[in-house]
Formats: C-alpha cells, structure tokens, sequence
C-alpha cells in the first residue's frame, strides 16, 4: 500500500487502539464473571434448587471469552502491524467464534434474569426449608442447600422470609408439617438474637411482638446481588460487543485491502 | 330511642342478657390472628386471681372450655406474658390469652366466664375472629414477565452477528473475485 501511507497508518492506529480497548475490557469481563462465580454471598444454593442457575452459567463463559478476547487482541495488534492476511484472516474467524459464545452469554444472562421473582423464592423456601422427606438424593442436596442458605441469610441480615413473617403462616410449607404453629409460628432464626445467638425474648418472638422478631423480608437481600450479577455479564458484555462489532468491520474491510 | 339503641346493642354482642365486660383483640403484635391460634386480651384488671373460662365455640357448634387464672395486673396490660428483663427492671410488654389448636380458615366465637369471690359469675361479650387461611404453595404461580432489556439485547445482538458472519462471506467473495 505506497499510495495514501499516512491514511493507511492513520486506519492501522485505529484498528490497534481498537484492539487494545477490546484486550482490556476482556480482563475486565475475566476479572469480574470471576467475581460473580465466586458467589460472594453464598446464594448459589437457592438458584441451583430452582434449576434456574444459567446465569452462573453465563458467568464460567463471560470468564473464558475475557481471557479469549484479550488473546485474541493481541494476534490482532500483531496481524494490522504487519499487515499479515493469514494472521489477520485466523484473527477474524476466531473472533467471530468468541463474539457468538459471549451473545449466547449476554442473551442468557439478561433472560434468566426475568426469573427471579418473588414467588420464584417463596415457592422454592416453602417447599425445601427444613424439607424433612425428600425425594431423593438430588432434592436431599437441594433442600438441604436452601435451609443452609436461608437460615444463613436470616440470621446475618435480621429478616424473615421472602415478604416476612407472614410467609410461614399464610402458605403450608414442609417447614410447617414438622413444626407446630404455636411453638414455631416461624423458623428460630426470625427472631432477634443477642450476641450468643439466643432469642432475646423467645415468648415475645412467637407471639410476633415488635422487637422481638425481623419483620422485614430477605427478598430486596437475594434479588439486589443476583440483577448486579446478571446485569453486569449481560450488559458489560453488551457493551464489549458493539465495540467489537466495529473493530471487527474495520478488520476485515483492511484485511480485503491488503495486497498480496 | 336511647333504650332501643342500647338493647340493640346487647342483642348484637351476646343475645339478651348483657355482657358484664368486653373483651378485644389486642395490637402491637404482627397479627392477633395466626392459622392455628388466636391472641385475646385477658379479662380486666378487677378479675387480677380469680378463676376464669374462655369458651371457644368451632364452626361445627362444639364448645370448648379452657380454664386459667386471670393474671395480675402490671403496668400497661394487653396480651400474653411478655416479659423484658433487660436493663434491670421487668417490663410486661404483653398479657394475653393464646387459643392454640385451632384450624386455619375458621371463624370462632369467644367468650370469658369468671367466677368471683363472692360466687358470682361474670361474663364477657362474644366476639368472632377467625384464623388466617393457608394456601398451598403448590398454587403460588411462576409469575416472569420479560424485560424490554432482554428483548433489546437479543434483537440487537442476533442482527450484529449476522451483520458479521454476511461481512465475512462478502469479505471472501470480494477477495475470490480478484
């Protein structure tokens, strides 16, 4: 390419800075679906139980395409450098590949995401808590995830619940065919401890006497981590995406203008 | 008119002989009414020792009569014997009466009967409550509803790939046809 050299510089500069701002943001991806999968609050149990965990699934691809992507900046930096088709011709292909696994990702992430309602949490607490017959050694694993994971929850963040207390007294619940209403209206772990993790008035929790028992909800405590989960790998990855998409143009219309 | 008003009144609360006190449901708990239980005020304080019954008529017409002893009166006086003994003194927070056993979805009538000193009964107005009814869960619906923000990023990024993989194909075909 003699003619135009400073053009062809000026659009090989672009393509490079291109490729560099899709290398960082692929660590970027990496580092925090590595933060999503580590499962800082511990409620991959609730979703594994509604066999509703995709997002998590999205997360183990967003961490491979980020580490796919920076790679793949790399080969690119080196092909626009050199102005190599064969370097450049893998470079789109292979990036073509990755672009389509982080949609499935992105697309996936912003879907399962729509399932995390209330009663989607409410039905699962009132069917698994503290299930004293389960079906088998799947829903045996289920069940005792979801009272681990909510016993957790409503000792460290003081709730009750999905909606509150009411929960274990307006539905039947597996938690109610073992506990009898009036010595557990609802579960122990409603009430309010002291700092030995005794109720500080046990008669007081029972009978739903204000201050003695959480009246507020767990729900707002699940929901906020999983839409900053699902939000982040759908649209962070969205956004690398329409980057991508015109770094990716560009390549190929420098790639069928490169002489042989 | 005054004497009409106040006969309709005793009709109303407990058929024709008038009640000798009035009982309530009480407040500050979550609800006075559970699925199996239901929280009543004890009688008033100048029943404090004496013996009473609380008669709780089921829907079915059976009557049940459960005996207790009117507890003291401390303080402020609403329901069941809460007592907070923190910071060094006791405060009752709650006096009531729990009528457990029951069945959710019912309504029950309920009365006191105390019996004096002096051999006399006194009896309360009959008040209804019922229990709160409990729903299956296998009836609580899967309510999801889609985002405009899955539909924009499905739409948009299914249009990107396929701007790409026709960007591809052309990129070839230009190359072939030189």
């Amino acid at each position: 390419m003699a003619k135009g050299d400073n053009g062809v510089r000026c659009f090989q500069g672009l393509l490079v800075l291109g490729n560099v701002i899709i290398g960082l943001c692929g660590i970027a991806l990496t580092a925090e679906c590595i933060f999503f999968v580590s499962d800082q609050q511990t409620l991959y149990p609730l979703l594994e139980a509604t066999n509703n965990d995709d997002i998590y699934g999205a997360a183990w691809i967003g961490i491979f395409v980020g580490f796919a992507l920076f790679n793949l900046a790399v080969l690119g930096i080196v092909g626009v450098i050199k102005s190599n088709r064969a370097m450049l011709l893998a470079y789109i292909i292979l990036m073509l590949i990755t672009y389509a696994f982080e949609t499935a990702s992105c697309i996936t992430a912003a879907t399962h995401r729509d399932f995390f309602t209330r009663n989607l949490f409410l039905k699962q607490m009132l069917e698994k808590y503290q299930n004293p017959e389960p079906l088998n050694n799947d829903d045996k694993w289920m069940s005792e995830g979801v009272t681990r994971t909510w016993d957790r929850l409503m000792l460290q963040h003081e709730c009750c619940g999905v909606n509150g207390p009411s929960d274990w007294q307006n539905y039947m619940s597996k938690f109610r065919n073992i506990n009898s209403d009036s010595e557990f209206p609802w579960p122990r772990q409603c009430c309010v401890m002291n700092v030995q993790g005794i109720p500080v008035n046990l008669d007081g929790c029972k009978l739903g006497v204000s201050g003695y028992y959480n009246d507020k909800g767990c729900y707002e405590l699940i929901a906020g981590p999983m839409d900053r989960h699902a939000w982040g790998v759908a649209w962070f990855g969205f956004a690398i995406l329409c980057w991508t998409f015109w770094v990716l143009l560009c390549t190929m219309f420098y790639w069928s203008r490169i002489e042989y | 008119m005054q004497a009409l008003a106040v006969l309709t009144f005793c009709a109303f609360f407990g058929g024709t002989k008038m009640a000798d006190f009035n009982i309530s449901s009480v407040s500050g708990v979550l609800s006075p009414a559970l699925a199996e239980s239901l929280l009543m005020a004890v009688p008033p304080c100048q029943f404090t020792g004496a013996n009473a019954s609380i008669h709780i008529i089921h829907p079915n017409g059976t009557t049940d009569v459960r005996h207790f002893t009117v507890p003291l009166c401390r303080g402020r006086r609403e329901l069941v014997s809460v007592v907070d003994s923190t910071g060094g003194f006791t405060v009752t927070r709650l006096d009531a009466y729990q009528i457990t056993r029951l069945t959710p979805g019912h309504t029950y009538t309920i009365s006191y009967s105390v019996f004096n000193k002096d051999r006399s009964v006194s009896k309360s107005n009959s008040i209804a409550m019922g229990t709160l009814n409990r729903v299956d869960y296998r009836s609580i619906p899967a309510d999801m509803s889609r985002s405009g923000g899955m539909v924009v990023i499905t739409v948009l990024l299914s249009i990107a790939m396929f701007v790409l993989v026709a960007g591809l194909i052309a990129m070839l075909a230009i190359t072939r046809c030189k």
